[in-house]
């Protein structure tokens, strides 16, 4: 499966450190969704599915960014046990978690990505166990 | 097809928090972005692994090191620095696996400021009353020293250490140089005792300069940021630093990246998104550039 978000989005310039949530969740570990916010009111959800995600600008990729400053093989996103791990393939423009450049770093729930322009926000799927505050 | 991300030339040091909680591990869902594992962070540098304290954080560097070797050649050789010995920097040590292996090679290194000898403090921790396997059973061999020279060499990197002024027992920081890029690794030091009215003018500049020297243009800083303004008077004495003078110190320093290190045991992973952001914005209001975060387990940066 293949997702492409078009260089004509405007993409978001938001910094989200963390986010107070509204009601308290348990998180289910094992599966995760990428989101994108081209900064309009049309958001992108990407389900990572394969054990590997290779995210860049090239057709190849699994997850396709046509965004200029992103590069063609930008980066990838593997499973590691219970764990989503990003790790930076070499990139131009080097690949952000929370606005820190790192080469390699295990995803956490509510993590902003930003790799060239493109801010991408990772998400573990949560279980229905809710308990409103 | 896309290149291999890792980098394993001697050009770049890669490091890596494997520990970053402090006092004592806190496993549990309110500290698992940040970490619940004790002091523990790897530089590697092509073949040499040079390990920084051996909290709880080494045994999931001990097995990534075990996994990885599958198919490959195995690091075997392995550079432990130590910046003191209380619990949460040497409790990891006998459950790092590299060292139930024959062919793996551990070389310790510590203060030789201690009242008693380096390899008894560590041997003292698995005698029989406390672990079951003694430090003398182990298959790999295992080197402690107790350093003497100002500087050591391993290939490329450069090492060299001071003693620390303020924390109960001691400690040691280190800086890692390579090409002209360096790492400081500065933890368990209460900083916020330069400032206590007890220290005369001339000793707090004397320590001033000597620590804003060590830490000079460093392209990291790990350093023990344990406690909150608010919190440091109940916790004065405990060998730690506060926020706000560690941030003040690194910008003085004008270091590039401030990694913020020991996090205190009750702080959940909300508080520090919070501290986080609340340093940013002293940052900020300073005019200043410098990337500031909190280390958290799992994160590798190229340096």
């Amino acid at each position: 499966m293949k997702e492409q978000i078009s260089a004509s989005d405007p993409l978001s310039s938001t910094i989200l450190i963390s986010e107070k949530p509204v009601v308290e969740e348990l998180h289910s570990k094992g599966s995760a969704v990428f989101k994108v916010y081209p900064g309009s009111s049309r958001e992108k959800t990407v389900r990572i599915t394969l054990p590997e995600t290779i995210i860049g600008r090239a057709g190849e990729c699994h997850f396709r960014l046509d965004v200029p400053s992103v590069s063609r093989f930008h980066a990838r996103v593997f499973a590691r046990g219970h764990e989503y791990v990003i790790e930076d393939l070499g990139s131009t423009n080097g690949t952000f978690v929370n606005g820190v450049q790192v080469l390699r770093c295990v995803l956490r729930h509510s993590d902003q990505i930003q790799l060239g322009q493109a801010k991408i926000y990772f998400f573990e799927e949560r279980a229905c166990h809710r308990k409103a505050v | 097809m896309p290149q291999e991300g890792s980098v394993k030339d001697r050009q770049t040091m890669e490091v890596t928090f494997w520990g970053t909680r402090g006092s004592i591990s806190t496993p549990g869902r309110g500290t698992e972005k940040y970490g619940g594992n004790t002091p523990c962070v790897s530089v590697t540098v092509g073949d040499i692994q040079i390990i920084l304290d051996a909290g709880t954080g080494i045994r999931n560097l001990g097995l990534e090191v075990d996994g990885e070797s599958i198919g490959k050649e195995k690091i075997s050789r392995f550079h432990l620095f130590l910046s003191h010995t209380h619990w949460d920097h040497i409790q990891g040590l006998p459950f790092f696996q590299p060292l139930y292996e024959p062919h793996a090679h551990l070389t310790v290194y510590g203060s030789r400021k201690k009242g008693r000898f380096l390899s008894s403090i560590l041997k003292g921790q698995m005698d029989v009353d406390y672990f079951p396997i003694g430090l003398s059973e182990l298959a790999a061999t295992l080197d402690i020293q107790e350093i003497s020279s100002r500087v050591i060499r391993l290939g490329p990197v450069m090492v060299d250490w001071e003693e620390q002024s303020f924390h109960p027992g001691g400690s040691v920081r280190y800086r890692l140089s390579l090409n002209g890029k360096k790492i400081v690794y500065a933890t368990d030091v209460e900083l916020d005792r330069l400032y206590e009215p007890t220290i005369s003018k001339r000793e707090r500049e004397a320590h001033l300069k000597r620590y804003i020297k060590f830490v000079e243009n460093a392209d990291i800083l790990i350093a023990d940021g344990q406690y909150t303004e608010e919190e440091y008077p109940k916790k004065a004495g405990w060998g730690h630093t506060s926020i706000p003078v560690l941030i003040d110190l690194a910008l003085q320093a004008q270091v590039r990246q401030l990694a913020i290190f020991h996090h205190d045991p009750r702080r959940l992973d909300a508080e520090i998104d919070d501290l986080w952001r609340m340093g940013l914005e002293r940052i900020k209001a300073k005019g200043s550039h410098m990337t500031l975060f909190w280390a958290r387990e799992g994160m590798t940066l190229a340096i």
